[in-house]
């Protein structure tokens, strides 16, 4: 009740409804998503029809899972280059283990997740008990497991076909693949597990205020260690579905896609800054990227006119983020 | 008695300062890594093999001592590989298809790469993006624009009229090419104004301890600002350099050089917290970083390795200057 009631006078004092409702991250978001796609309808119907949306669903799944990844490692302060490769050497392990070991789908799966997990693991170490900073750790990691996966797969496409995953291949209920569901049921629980647990409460803490949170009793090494784990084991995940979509394992998959995850997380209202964001805005961080694409491709632009664009709404949506929390700012101090 | 204690104590840690000054440290696996391939295989360590390689140094040399510029400020520059390319194509589009001369065409390339960097300056240091995500977005828009350039084909410098750099870059001067004197002018300017300098002390300054700086009165801001026009403008001049090497405006020109820059500077002792660097350690780190992809050619491990390699010598250099940072601390 009384929880409520502050609600309310805090409601009150911020003024008007409306400017906090669109300051929401989530609803900032959504606005230019129809805007786009009003605009590109206009010109080219064939983006509203379910089949193509659906499409667009889809091929979300992959810098999707990787964005979920990189969110939560942006989320606790750091950033992490090799979420893209770790998954290219845990897709290129599932093939390995699929067509050259012969092994059953389970323990193959098994091993693609280590594989990640392993990778996060070193990146969580190198940077919380020797201190290096997170993008150069993660550099050479990202190095490390490009030149591991060519080595390993010697540059080849390796078949899956031995694990008999091939109806996962297929477009199944509202013409939306398998993979498709469980990203969305992987987006809850994470959802869940940031805002709702005290894992998730102490990841914002550590990257709201390292020292705030050191303070107050939060073992913040062990934290970073532990979203750097769980990390490389979303960006398997992302390998894994790369793998089982078309069906092979090979070390060209995935390149850049750090840099893409990082972009849908700064439109998805992650702040760069550390501790602050909500997994459904980088959901539709995603969405709102691959949107954008595929309208870029209907209205027939340039590809290369596209990178200008998204590296232009990468710097907008960053300095969206630093005008929302000057604003915010300014609010507490009033 | 009491006097020649710290008489001793000093020579040691003479030798020990030599040890540990970081052109000595940067050198010691270059020697171990030409020693155990020449070990190997004897034709490594030849005149042949090493001016061919350093017919490719140059280009990523300069763009690294670019980027060691914002590195020295506390501060990265990921985008210097796509402004290389730009400058490049800038300038062949200018001197092809609007008939420019090549003095011109280059100084517009550069001025072009000033923009460049007074953008990513700008917004890093005074609308407070995070350096990283901020020189990412250039990296898109720089890389994208290139190709609005070229419309689909290359550009051939040989084949302009106007255009006589061709011959210039093919003769060699005291048995080396031009790029490789200019790299090696660039590095001495460079080495004068950060060594010598009350300017280069301030930059050096502003990455060891911004607050400090502040209060000393140094404008951080500013000489944070110049790092990224420096590192805009000297990956400019590296890619304007393999274009005219080349005779060809080639859009790919540049691409991934960004971290293998970062990955010379980081071998070459730039300390990624800012502070501290030398020109002499980057041209070793270039050296190292070229090295070694040499060695496991002529090791005849498989090439693939290259870049897992490259990772790992990162990796340790970075931890290794951690561990001499937490040493003199103690000390």
């Amino acid at each position: 009740m009384n929880s409520n009631q502050a609600i309310r006078t805090m409601k009150k004092q911020n003024g008007s409804g409306a400017v906090q409702f669109f300051m929401m991250p989530e609803i900032g978001i959504l606005i230019p998503i129809v805007i786009i796609m009003a605009v590109t309808a206009s010109i080219n119907d064939s983006l509203l029809t379910w089949r193509y949306f659906s499409t667009i669903l889809t091929g979300c799944i992959f810098i999707g899972m990787a964005s979920l990844a990189e969110s939560l490692i942006i989320m606790v302060g750091e950033i992490d280059l090799s979420i893209g490769m770790s998954g290219c050497l845990a897709g290129v392990i599932c093939g390995i283990t699929a067509n050259n070991l012969g092994w059953p789908l389970i323990p193959c799966i098994l091993a693609t997740l280590l594989t990640g997990m392993l990778v996060g693991a070193v990146n969580g170490v190198m940077i919380t008990k020797f201190g290096l900073s997170s993008w150069i750790a993660t550099l050479a990691t990202q190095f490390i497991c490009q030149g591991l996966a060519v080595t390993i797969s010697d540059g080849l496409t390796i078949p899956i076909e031995s694990l008999g995953t091939k109806v996962f291949t297929r477009p199944k209920p509202l013409g939306l693949s398998w993979l498709f569901f469980v990203f969305v049921i992987v987006i809850i629980i994470l959802d869940f597990v940031v805002r709702k647990t005290t894992f998730g409460y102490r990841l914002r803490a550590v990257g709201g205020n390292k020292e705030a949170a050191q303070m107050a009793g939060i073992n913040v090494n062990r934290i970073k260690l532990l979203v750097f784990i769980l990390a490389g084991a979303l960006a398997a995940v992302s390998g894994l579905f790369d793998v089982l979509t078309s069906q092979s394992a090979s070390s060209t998959y995935g390149s850049g896609r750090e840099f893409r995850a990082i972009i849908c997380c700064a439109i998805g209202g992650i702040s760069m800054a550390g501790g602050a964001g909500s997994i459904y805005g980088v959901g539709l961080g995603v969405l709102l990227f691959h949107v954008l694409w595929n309208c870029l491709r209907l209205l027939k632009v340039d590809t290369n006119l596209q990178l200008v664009l998204i590296g232009a709404i990468l710097v907008l949506a960053v300095l969206m983020d630093i005008q929302r929390k000057r604003m915010e700012a300014k609010r507490i101090t009033q | 008695m009491q006097n020649s204690q710290p008489i001793a104590r000093a020579n040691v840690s003479a030798f020990r300062r030599f040890l540990r000054l970081d052109e000595v440290s940067v050198t010691i696996p270059l020697a171990i890594i030409i020693f155990i391939t020449t070990m190997i295989r004897p034709d490594f360590l030849t005149i042949n093999n090493f001016s061919a390689m350093f017919t490719q140094i140059p280009f990523i040399a300069v763009c690294a001592l670019g980027a060691a510029f914002p590195l020295m400020t506390g501060n990265v520059d990921i985008s210097t590989g796509r402004v290389a390319g730009f400058a490049g194509i800038i300038m062949a589009s200018f001197i092809c298809d609007y008939g420019w001369s090549t003095e011109t065409a280059i100084l517009f390339a550069l001025a072009c790469c000033v923009i460049i960097g007074l953008v990513n300056g700008l917004l890093v240091v005074h609308l407070g993006v995070p350096d990283f995500v901020a020189t990412m977005g250039t990296l898109y828009i720089v890389g994208g624009a290139r190709y609005l350039f070229i419309k689909g084909y290359q550009f051939a410098l040989d084949k302009v009229p106007s255009y006589h750099y061709g011959a210039f870059f093919k003769t060699q001067f005291l048995g080396m090419l031009p790029p490789f004197w200019i790299m090696i002018v660039l590095f001495a300017i460079a080495f004068v104004v950060i060594k010598k300098t009350l300017w280069g002390r301030r930059l050096l300054a502003t990455g060891d301890n911004r607050e400090v700086a502040v209060l000393a009165g140094i404008p951080a801001k500013q000489m944070r600002m110049a790092a990224y026009v420096i590192s805009a403008v000297l990956s400019g001049i590296a890619g304007i350099m393999l274009t005219l090497d080349l005779g060809l405006g080639l859009p790919e020109t540049g691409d991934g050089w960004e971290f293998r820059a970062i990955a010379a500077c980081v071998v070459g002792g730039v300390s990624l917290s800012g502070g501290k660097c030398s020109p002499i350690g980057i041209l070793i780190g270039v050296l190292l970083v070229f090295a070694t992809e040499n060695a496991i050619i002529f090791l005849g491990l498989p090439t693939t390795m290259r870049i897992a390699v490259q990772g790992a010598l990162m990796a340790f250099a970075v931890l290794f200057d951690i561990y001499k940072q937490k040493r003199k601390v103690a000390a």
